[in-house]
């Protein structure tokens, strides 16, 4: 791809203080596993990577919160955990695309890890006063 | 600052530095291919985005590569490949760990490996070569090249499935996809791309060669497997068909009092066979990590 050689770009300065940046950075390790159960739980279809990143965006901030390049690797632990299950498929626009499903063991955790989500939201709403 | 996905990428490959080599494979072949799509997405879903803009905010999303190296590196931390937790037990000494190797999933798993090597190498084998002179034959006609080179992509993927049988059985981390082959160089560029690559080349080598290793780690594995267990068995045959086991060059029936001994004689060959599988499982793992690793 021709752009990707040449095409000057900068990223651009986001504007958050280091600390806060930190901060996205620690919480957001810990809830990317439970988002992608969520996509993957709720998809019809199995999806790809690029495709889970979508939907991602498509609830709110996204990739605010979660950044893209670090759904792969948990997407591959969630896979080695039996949690996911995954087949490769061609694509027509390029290499085979490696397509993830929620397995059983996935749904039931799941289900467990949305109600350890809810104790936790509903502590820090406690403590910081989140949505009084 | 990052100018482009290639840059981004050379920022990346040195933010992994120092890590599994089949680690930075797959980073880079998941950066690579998500932000390539996520550039054409964003330039045929905003045409009046210029190509700086566009590729600033897919780089955005996708994260820094020293967040997005940091992210690999630690859940790489616990995601360890299927076998390799048996590293993790307390080490036993002497005569614990030489009996302990039957409740070691590794040893069972490379003895596993030694036996259907004779048919994953026959199969690479067979492929490779057919490929090959099939590739060579038709290169005096036009459809030669295409014919070479989608060969040669199969000689890819084949190997992607072999370091997946030797992740499973060997337990040793192997690139979880294939070396990522880039979209929009034309079919020359791609060509190009996949004789060049010193990956391609050594694939096709460990293809080649897994025909006389499988049929080697067959043989003696099969060999003294078989050996083992005729010893343990022969007093039970000689005692409960009355048949000799031994009965060339002259008959011999073997004394009451050899048959704890032959019975222990072929536990411990057996127990060895396992340990030499172990052994030569992870010899086996580090030759197919040089060969099969870009």
């Amino acid at each position: 791809m021709e752009a990707s050689k040449g095409a000057p770009g900068v990223l651009p300065e986001d504007g958050q203080p280091p600390e806060d940046r930190k901060f996205r950075r620690e919480l957001s390790s810990g809830i990317t596993a439970l988002a992608l159960l969520g996509i993957l739980g709720g998809a019809r279809t199995p999806l790809y990577g690029y495709s889970i990143a979508k939907r991602m965006e498509e609830t709110g901030e996204g990739a605010r919160i979660v950044k893209h390049g670090t759904l792969y690797p948990v997407l591959r632990s969630l896979e080695a955990a039996g949690l996911l299950d995954s087949t490769v498929e061609p694509s027509v626009a390029g290499p085979p695309r490696r397509y993830y499903g929620i397995t059983d063991a996935g749904r039931a955790a799941l289900e467990r890890w949305r109600g350890i989500w809810m104790e936790t939201a509903a502590f820090m709403d406690g403590l910081i006063g989140g949505r009084g | 600052m990052i100018r482009g996905i290639e840059d981004y990428l050379d920022c990346f490959r040195r933010e992994l530095r120092g890590r599994d080599r089949a680690l930075v494979q797959d980073a880079l072949a998941d950066a690579e291919d998500h932000l390539t799509a996520g550039f054409e997405a964003e330039r045929s879903g905003h045409p009046e985005m210029s190509e700086e803009k566009a590729l600033d905010s897919v780089i955005d999303r996708y994260g820094s590569p020293e967040e997005v190296a940091e992210r690999y590196r630690t859940v790489e931390e616990y995601t360890v490949p299927a076998l390799s937790v048996t590293a993790d037990r307390p080490r036993r000494k002497g005569l614990g760990r030489f009996v302990g190797v039957t409740g070691d999933p590794a040893a069972w798993a490379a003895f596993l490996y030694m036996i259907i090597s004779l048919v994953t190498g026959t199969l690479y084998f067979c492929w490779t070569i057919t490929g090959l002179s099939l590739s060579l034959s038709l290169l005096i006609l036009i459809i030669g090249v295409p014919v070479a080179w989608l060969f040669f992509l199969s000689f890819r993927g084949l190997a992607l499935v072999e370091g997946r049988v030797v992740e499973a059985l060997l337990g040793v981390r192997m690139p979880r996809r294939a070396v990522f082959i880039r979209k929009g160089t034309g079919w020359w560029g791609s060509l190009k791309g996949v004789f060049s690559s010193r990956s391609t080349w050594s694939s096709l080598v460990y293809q080649i060669l897994m025909l006389p290793l499988g049929t080697l780690y067959f043989c003696v594995f099969v060999t003294l497997t078989a050996l083992a267990l005729s010893l343990v068995a022969s007093p039970v045959v000689e005692r409960v068909l009355h048949e000799p086991v031994i009965d060339w060059p002259v008959v011999w029936w073997i004394p009451g009092w050899l048959y704890p001994v032959f019975i222990l004689a072929g536990c411990v060959l057996f127990l060895g066979t396992l340990h030499l599988a172990k052994a030569v499982g992870r010899l086996h793992g580090r030759f197919a990590r040089a060969m099969l690793v870009s």
